[in-house]
């Protein structure tokens, strides 16, 4: 008769590989011979891979460790309690931090280290009710973000702007979270707001506060102490029956986990993409002495316009490219009606190059200079029918003119639909060939596919 | 080509195809000596497996023929057929992986020295199923065994383990 025992060492290991850490450090106490077999690293590097996303043996605090066996237990020993919930939080920010870590290290280095256990539960005695755990086990890896100046552009929950407003949403240290006024069971774990990080500083220095900080936008975001749900909040609204509009339909205890899961996979893919605010800046500062001062990576951050399918449509006319995307403004203080979802769009004009012109159409000749003249919009409601049409000349007062050497042009602007409803807009540009003033050929249509207004599945 | 017969180490031969053969890692390099050494006009190639009885020998060599038979057929089928193909051949395996322990235990260990990947993966997977959510006395009996550890060192173990054990 054959047993157990006369299965070699690696047979074991091997084995093993299949079923769970939890599993193996169970069969260690039924089975002595097992050890040798067991305590093989290569069967915990596996176990750290698939539980924490974890790829060189590092302790919970990153300090290197000899094995990966300990790795694991320093893992399970610091979040082992937030089961799942831990497992799921590790690959989250392992997707954030490794984006991060290759696109913005400014942001990166903001990350203060996790907080521990008693300052979490510090926390709980402050706001006098518990803390979701889905929420406690976010704040283990990264307590929020610290500022040291410059900052304005490094909130880790995204930046954009309509006209000259920008929201860029910042992860409050725990230090900083406070319940909302109004509705004492929401707390407020992201904020745009400057005054939140007073204590250390503004974005810039004290006298270019004024500068910057005057174009940030109060745009928050709270978690419901009760039930783990995330609510987005506008400070200036400020009314009860406003206070919140839930982030997504399906709520559930880990609500706020899979909201910032879903943030981490928007960034991991490029949904959202590093956003430059420098020229939003110095178009409404000019060439001010105090800008020149702060590094240009300052003005770099996580753009939440969605450069990707479903959230962004594109179509190509004469080797002009329309990218059309839309961000839903659930708090945008420009509105104060409570009736009505506000939606920012941001259109992105790209001459092709020369190359790539002549590969979509080898025939025609390409266009290396064209000015932006008239915009004509179609707006429509949900059943596809036209309900207004807007003809105007210019994008927001701008006649864009775009050459080989300047070949993209993007701007935001926005509009709204009644509260529960949704639509689509549609329409397209007029260009000239050449400039306005100088033209080298007749003027032209560009379309700009249609694009739906409607609430999307998460809002960030 | 010259025959393969691989011969169990109880003296059973078993006569076998060069692409059946090449299933197991570890008889395709033997084969790859013996032909080294023997030449290409051998007309006979005998690969002793000393590791493993006629018996199972036998029963990886019915796994090895299935898993030929199912990559040619996975080739010759039409997309539209290949789902009914796996579903067929998963259906074979579960029939083929019912045996008892004591079969299991050498089935596993000849998969593991003749290096055949697909039969290791589903022995090792039977076997972490007996493993999946047990405690510590349920795996001990599953597997027949007999407590081994003192109660000092049980005790040490557990301490450091507890939570996997809650």
């Amino acid at each position: 008769m054959a047993t157990i025992s006369d299965l070699s060492a690696p047979l074991i290991t091997h084995i093993f590989s299949f079923t769970s850490a939890k599993d193996c450090c169970r069969a260690l106490c039924a089975q002595k011979a097992w050890r040798v077999a067991l305590e093989d690293d290569r069967l915990w590097k596996t176990f750290c891979r698939e539980e924490y996303a974890l790829k060189s043996p590092l302790a919970f605090k990153r300090q290197q460790l000899p094995t990966y066996r300990q790795a694991f237990l320093d893992w399970k020993d610091s979040i082992g309690r937030y089961g799942s919930l831990g497992e799921r939080a590790a690959v989250a920010w392992q997707k954030i931090e490794d984006v991060l870590a290759q696109q913005h290290p400014s942001i990166l280095a903001s990350l203060r280290p996790g907080a521990e256990e008693e300052d979490l539960d510090k926390l709980s005695q402050r706001l006098g009710m518990p803390i979701p755990d889905a929420f406690r086990v976010v704040y283990r890896f990264h307590d929020g973000q610290q500022f040291a100046p410059p900052f304005a552009f490094w909130g880790l929950f995204g930046w954009f702007n309509v006209y000259h407003a920008v929201h860029s949403t910042s992860m409050l240290p725990l230090k900083k979270i406070c319940l909302l006024l109004h509705d004492d069971s929401k707390a407020i774990f992201c904020s745009a707001s400057p005054e939140a990080f007073q204590e250390d500083g503004g974005p810039l220095d004290r006298t270019d506060n004024e500068h910057v900080g005057s174009i940030l936008e109060h745009r928050q975001m709270c978690v419901a102490m009760s039930s783990g749900d995330v609510f987005t909040f506008a400070n200036r609204v400020g009314t009860c029956a406003n206070a919140g509009l839930l982030l997504a339909g399906d709520t559930g205890s880990d609500h706020v986990l899979r909201w910032f899961e879903a943030y981490a996979t928007a960034l991991n893919t490029g949904y959202f993409q590093m956003g430059d605010g420098w020229d939003l800046v110095r178009e409404d500062y000019g060439e001010v002495e105090a800008l020149a001062r702060v590094p240009r990576d300052a003005f770099k951050g996580i753009s939440i316009i969605p450069r990707l399918p479903p959230g962004q449509v594109e179509a190509c006319t004469r080797g002009i490219k329309v990218s059309a995307s839309v961000v839903i403004l659930p708090d945008n203080p420009m509105s104060r009606s409570v009736t009505v979802h506000e939606y920012a769009y941001s259109i992105r004009f790209t001459l092709l190059p020369v190359e790539e012109q002549l590969r979509l159409s080898p025939q025609a000749q390409p266009l290396t200079s064209a000015q932006l003249l008239s915009r004509h919009w179609v707006i429509l409601d949900e059943r596809g029918q036209c309900t207004d049409t807007v003809e105007g000349e210019a994008v927001i007062g701008k006649y864009p003119h775009l050459t080989q050497d300047k070949p993209t042009f993007e701007y935001q602007s926005c509009t709204n639909l009644p509260l529960g409803s949704h639509g689509a807009m549609a329409g397209h540009f007029t260009f000239v060939e050449g400039t306005i003033a100088n033209p080298t050929g007749p003027a032209f249509d560009v379309q700009c596919p249609r694009f739906y207004l409607t609430v999307p599945e998460w809002i960030f | 080509m010259p025959d393969i017969v691989l011969r169990s180490n109880d003296g059973a031969d078993h006569k076998i195809s060069a692409s059946t053969a090449r299933l197991s890692r570890t008889v395709a390099s033997l084969l790859q000596d013996l032909e080294a050494s023997k030449g290409e006009d051998a007309e006979l190639l005998i690969v002793p497996i000393p590791n493993v009885c006629n018996c199972t020998l036998k029963k990886v060599l019915d796994f090895c023929e299935q898993q030929r038979a199912f990559d040619d057929l996975v080739r010759a089928s039409p997309a539209a057929q290949q789902p009914e193909v796996t579903r067929k051949t998963q259906a074979w395996r579960e029939t083929y992986m019912k045996v008892s322990t004591d079969e299991l235990y050498h089935l596993v260990m000849a998969a593991h020295y003749l290096d055949v990947p697909g039969l290791l993966g589903l022995c090792t997977d039977a076997m972490a199923d007996h493993i999946r959510g047990k405690s510590p006395s349920q795996v001990r009996a599953c597997f027949g065994l007999k407590p081994n550890l003192s109660p000092e060192e049980e005790d040490d173990i557990r301490r450091s383990n507890l939570w996997a054990l809650s």
